[in-house]
């Protein structure tokens, strides 16, 4: 007989797991999009060049094992037979908007680490990002109110 | 240094065999591994292969990737230790846990020993005057590519923790390790793509406060066309070969925690469909 905690445990992981694939592709994208094929800013633009350099780089390796472990930890759900695919879908798009959204107003605004692109009004881009992120993360509270619902009320 | 290389994989299948012959259980995988990580280590060290490299930085380069990088990946999930431990008899094998239980190897294998002695020979080796040393001096040459070897083989061997040793780092130490060496191997490129090093011939230029412009220009100055350009894709050759492989280790990594982890109740269907 599964118990309330065993599928709670069982959203939980999957919600993680999802969101550390949601995280990992958004910062895939900035990172190859953004600061390599566009070269519009490196995570680190305070300093010379070569800091901004080896910040992408770290951003890089983040990015990177954050995807790989994720889709391990699913696998690893998967075989204990706790895995749910609906949540984990939901919180890739939580984790992506919020990753956006997170880099749009704290990165950028707050911190003042980079700046989107350097041009005389950056006001569009900001918008632009910032929305986007707000889009995504909506649709992902969205999403895993739904399906968390769906699972619980289906108990 | 060709027949070195045919050596040790002779030696590796003679011992495998009589291990399978005496009836142990080890699995043809790690044999077909080994094979072919020998199979690169000799593609990369063959003496036609040695003069492109010398001729020609993206020979070097090539070189550097298949010995340091790809080729000890395949060599580790051979298992030579174990291997090397099953076949010698129970008093050598006694001393060789010895020797592997005493602090200094423990030093010597943590993953951040190995780091620094990889990235950070990789750093000596790109950023300073020795490169164009050891183009110079043959017992240089050799020992670069040495230590290239016998620090990707450390590395490797110490990240992905396939052989069993006593007191292994647990995995949250060796993913930092493969972080910081993902992150520095990648910088390390974008350094050598700008600055176009190693520097052949002319003065280091990382040393001393320099303005962005200057930073990038410079060097295609002075540097001739060619040289400058084949510098360049060499920088991306290891960008992106090294990438590949520090994500194949990456993933065997995670793949031997999966195996590992046995979940210790299986919770059966808890959620049918």
């Amino acid at each position: 007989m599964e118990s309330a905690t065993n599928i709670s445990k069982a959203v939980r992981w999957s919600a993680r797991a999802g969101a550390m694939v949601g995280i990992g592709t958004m910062a895939a994208v900035d990172e190859i999009v953004f600061h390599q094929i566009l070269a519009w800013h490196h995570f680190y633009d305070g300093a010379t060049e070569a800091i901004g350099l080896l910040a992408d780089g770290f951003l890089h390796a983040f990015e990177l094992i954050l995807l790989v472990a994720g889709f391990f930890i699913m696998l690893d759900l998967r075989r204990k037979n706790c895995f749910l695919p609906k949540i984990a879908w939901a919180s890739a798009c939580l984790g992506a908007g919020g990753f956006q959204l997170f880099d749009g107003l704290i990165n950028h605004k707050v911190l003042r680490l980079h700046q989107i692109r350097y041009v005389s009004n950056v006001l569009p881009y900001d918008i632009a990002w910032n929305m986007a992120g707000l889009l995504l993360l909506g649709v992902g509270i969205l999403l895993y109110r739904r399906y968390t619902k769906e699972i619980y009320s289906a108990r | 240094m060709n027949g070195i290389v045919w050596l040790l994989g002779l030696v590796y299948l003679v011992l495998f065999l009589r291990i399978r012959y005496r009836g142990k259980n080890i699995s043809w995988w790690h044999l077909l591994s080994f094979g072919f990580g020998i199979a690169l280590l000799c593609v990369g060290t063959a003496p036609s292969m040695m003069q492109w490299g010398h001729q020609d930085i993206r020979g070097h380069m090539v070189q550097h990737l298949l010995i340091a990088m790809y080729a000890p990946i395949f060599l580790v999930l051979g298992m030579p230790l174990k291997v090397t431990l099953l076949s010698v008899s129970p008093a050598v094998a006694r001393w060789m846990m010895v020797i592997l239980k005493s602090g200094a190897v423990r030093f010597l294998s943590h993953p951040f020993t190995a780091l620094l002695l990889n990235i950070g020979g990789m750093y000596i080796l790109y950023c300073t005057p020795l490169y164009q040393l050891s183009l110079e001096r043959s017992l240089i040459h050799h020992a670069v590519h040495l230590h290239f070897f016998l620090a990707g083989y450390l590395f490797v061997w110490s990240l992905i923790g396939l052989e069993a040793i006593p007191r292994r780092p647990n995995i949250y130490v060796r993913l930092t390790a493969i972080f910081l060496s993902i992150a520095l191997h990648a910088y390390l490129c974008k350094i050598m793509y700008i600055q176009l090093l190693p520097a052949t011939g002319y003065a280091d230029r990382l040393s001393g406060a320099v303005t962005c412009k200057s930073w990038y220009m410079d060097p295609l100055m002075d540097a001739g066309y060619d040289t400058a350009s084949a510098k360049q894709e060499a920088a991306v050759m290891m960008y992106y070969g090294g990438d590949i492989a520090e994500l194949i280790i990456l993933v065997i990594l995670f793949i031997l925690w999966f195996y590992r982890k046995q979940p210790t109740v299986r919770r059966l269907t808890l959620f049918p469909n």
